[in-house]
């Protein structure tokens, strides 16, 4: 019970300190609440790159004491006290297109069984997660195997002969899960089981907020937990909210990397512009899909806004400054080393299995792992692929759409279908797509069908100019 | 038929007379509840090219080790339609709690022979065009309970049928749910609170608690031997780091043998198929029926 108490404290205090950071940036679109999730989800992917850092220049796992953890949350609490204390617990009002609001009894059944359903899945994984240690394969044989061993070691072996050669286990996959866990758990002072589990359950929960908030700005409230509902009730998600993988890291950082990218291209908010970057650097150093697969997506993506003149060449030379140039450190040691992407050499041979088209089908409707979300899929692309095509919406469905279709290929044409054979990977690969995808569906409904007393998207960009130049209440 | 939490598969077999091959047996595998009480279990044999013609032997399996089975009736029958039924119903609450591919990939509960998730899709595709002709042919007041009380540009239709859509999705999350329960359920029942020792999850028995013993039992600087039949020993090496564990090898002092019926132990020695591997080995611990710790004799 010490053990789980302890974890939440470490990781409210996370979200303080980031709370904190982020109060640097005088951002209109990112609000209260919003800066303590976007804290907390920062934190998962910044802290192991800084300790990467730290490893990479000869320094241990302990050398940010836990002091200065205590002393930023406390910094970040007392601002966000600050902030409660002056401007109140009032929720400001968003000019942002909403659909209209369902009559109120329909709208209390609706979020009564929604929130429900949602506690049943969080009650579910936490007595998973803290009730039993580490169950499944990959978290047994890498990732937790890997945060064990750098905790036990508290440096960086680099040394490719020993059993502890980057942490161990896998050591071509990226570390930084690995690190976060081996930090977790350095800060406690001993190993952790309930520890280790609470990084994929504080994933999941972000996962749900954050979709959640950022879509209430644009459907309302009801709608937007609808969405958010469908992202974390995939019944695959569920069992990564606790298993110990990367891949719902992997989501979640992609996931949030496009929200707030799209944020930046509609608000020109340079926060959310940032946060974007920095959730890609996260989504890199995270699993291996994340350079394969992930940073083409975005390079496309970002080629294409830049053409449309939507970014300019130096907003998009900043962007990959911050994400590739956090990422480079582990980039060049993996090409020092020799490290491959793909699990082993033989599955980066090109081979063609169109085959592999049936058992990606069944796997996506004739299956459980994803609930309906084949239907939804289907529906909701027929519904709004036009939209894609006409408005800007279209930049937030081409990197779905250009991972989705890089997962394909690397099942259809590489060696890497025997995984879509055996089903070990393709389901858990796919998912990684999933959250994006819901919530471009959500951003596509509010734009598609916006209330006919809503102001257009761009006024958006203007109301957060206006707000910029107003000076704060209490000033 | 009642199982205890050793046991975790259940077959039905039978052997046709007059084969392709005489000695060929063929089985339907039934997933089992884990829950420790009586369950009805049903299953169509009709389905199988195999069962038609004549029989000459039936026989049911189990996989587990020394698990224990209660069996009240068995009885075969012709199908009728309430049996047909029956199945169809029983094979649909098969609960699909926890094991080691889940993470992976979900086969999902089934219905009428398919994952549960086609009959709804096809129910949605079914309901689509019934929802836009009702709308169409001046039914909208009745028909679209959202639109009438929201006035949208939002077609009426598409507020139907993504009221449609959601509630499908609720229902196979219910479905979800129920797997959920049944897998804290038998949690609950095995492993966790006051569960009697040695605690047992899933497939992997009483492993957690094997390690518990190794933890407490073998000094913490020696290396151990693992030797098991099941694929456990990455999680062995897990949980016993920083302890050096070594897959198979006979080398360490302690010697650690789960769940492997190869390795035998007699008057000292330890023997592998048969044959001697170990000369002098002592018993050191014992952790239920199929948990052993030998350690080496120096002299």
């Amino acid at each position: 019970m010490t053990d789980i108490f302890q974890t939440i404290l470490i990781f409210v205090g996370l979200s303080f300190l980031g709370y904190g950071l982020l109060q640097v940036s005088r951002s209109t679109e990112v609000r209260r609440g919003e800066r303590l999730l976007l804290g907390l989800a920062l934190s998962l992917g910044l802290i192991p790159l800084i300790l990467f850092f730290t490893l990479l220049a000869g320094g241990s796992l302990g050398l940010i004491p836990s002091w200065l953890i205590v002393a930023g949350a406390s910094l970040g609490f007392g601002l966000w006290g600050l902030d409660v204390y002056r401007s109140g617990w009032s929720r400001p009002q968003w000019p942002a297109s909403k659909l209209p609001t369902l009559p109120t009894a329909v709208s209390i059944v609706l979020a009564g069984i929604i929130a429900v359903l949602v506690m049943e899945k969080l009650v579910f994984v936490t007595i998973q997660g803290f009730a039993f240690p580490t169950y499944f394969w990959d978290a047994i044989a890498n990732w937790n195997y890997r945060a064990k061993i750098l905790h036990a070691v508290g440096r960086l072996d680099l040394n490719p002969q020993s059993d502890t050669f980057l942490g161990g286990g896998g050591t071509h996959y990226p570390m930084g899960p690995s690190l976060f866990r081996a930090w977790v758990t350095t800060l406690m002072g001993k190993w952790s089981e309930p520890a280790v589990a609470a990084h994929s359950l504080v994933t999941y929960g972000l996962l749900f907020g954050i979709i959640w908030i950022r879509l209430s700005k644009m459907i309302g409230w009801l709608f937007s937990l609808v969405f958010a509902y469908l992202t974390v009730s995939i019944p695959l998600m569920v069992y990564h909210a606790y298993a110990g993988y990367a891949d719902l890291l992997v989501a979640f950082f992609f996931a949030a990397c496009l929200i707030y990218g799209y944020e930046y291209l509609v608000a020109r908010d340079p926060l959310s512009g940032v946060v974007s970057a920095l959730f890609l650097a996260s989504a890199l150093f995270s699993k291996n899909e994340g350079i394969v697969l992930v940073l083409p997506a975005i390079m496309v993506t970002v080629v294409a806004a830049l053409w449309s003149g939507r970014v300019t060449l130096r907003s998009a030379a900043i962007y990959f400054g911050i994400a590739i140039g956090l990422i480079l450190p582990w980039i060049a040691l993996k090409a020092y080393f020799g490290l491959p992407y793909a699990p082993t050499e033989t599955h980066a041979g090109f081979a063609f299995h169109l085959g592999g088209l049936t058992q990606l089908f069944t796997v996506v409707f004739l299956q459980g792992s994803f609930s309906l979300f084949g239907l939804f899929f289907v529906v909701t692309t027929i519904l709004f692929s036009s939209l894609w095509w006409k408005t800007d919406v279209g930049f937030l469905a081409l990197p779905v759409f250009l991972f989705a279709g890089a997962v394909m290929a690397v099942f259809l044409f590489t060696d890497n279908y025997e995984f879509l054979e055996n089903q070990m990977t393709i389901n858990r690969t796919l998912m990684i797509a999933m959250p994006s995808y819901i919530y471009l569906a959500g951003v596509s409904l509010g734009r598609k069908w916006r209330a006919e007393n809503s102001p257009p998207e761009t006024a958006r960009a203007d109301h957060a100019m206006n707000q910029q130049t107003i000076p704060p209440s209490g000033a | 038929m009642k199982t205890d939490p050793r046991i975790h598969d259940f077959m039905f077999l039978w052997k046709p007379v007059g084969g392709v091959r005489a000695d060929t047996s063929y089985y339907i595998h039934q997933p089992i509840y884990y829950d420790g009480a009586f369950h009805t279990y049903l299953i169509r044999l009709d389905i199988r090219p195999s069962w038609t013609g004549r029989i000459s032997e039936i026989a049911l399996g189990w996989t587990g080790v020394h698990g224990s089975v209660e069996v009240k009736q068995l009885a075969l029958r012709s199908a009728t339609l309430q049996d047909r039924i029956r199945v169809t119903w029983a094979q649909f609450w098969i609960p699909q709690t926890l094991n080691a591919r889940t993470v992976n990939a979900i086969a999902g509960p089934v219905l009428f022979g398919h994952a549960f998730a086609l009959p709804l899709a096809l129910l949605f595709l079914v309901l689509l065009p019934v929802m836009y002709r009702a709308h169409r042919h001046g039914l909208r007041r009745r028909a679209a309970v959202f639109s009438a009380l929201t006035p949208t540009r939002v077609p009426p239709w598409l507020y139907t049928a993504s009221a449609t859509f959601l509630i499908l999705w609720l229902l196979y999350d219910l479905r979800e749910t129920y797997n959920h329960a049944q897998t804290l359920r038998s949690e609950f029942r095995y492993f966790l609170g006051d569960a009697p020792r040695p605690r047992h999850h899933f497939e992997l028995d009483d492993f957690y608690d094997v390690i518990d013993a190794i933890q407490s039992v073998v000094p913490s600087e020696n290396p151990i031997g693992f030797f098991s039949s099941r694929p456990l020993f990455v999680k062995a090496r897990y949980f016993l780091f920083p302890r050096q564990v070594f897959d198979r090898e006979f080398h360490p002092d302690y010697l650690v043998v789960f769940q492997d019926p190869n390795i035998t132990y007699r008057r000292g020695q330890l023997s592998e198929k048969d044959m001697v591997v170990v000369d002098r080995v002592t018993p050191f611990g014992r952790f239920g029926e199929d948990a052993f710790i030998y350690k080496r004799i120096h002299d």
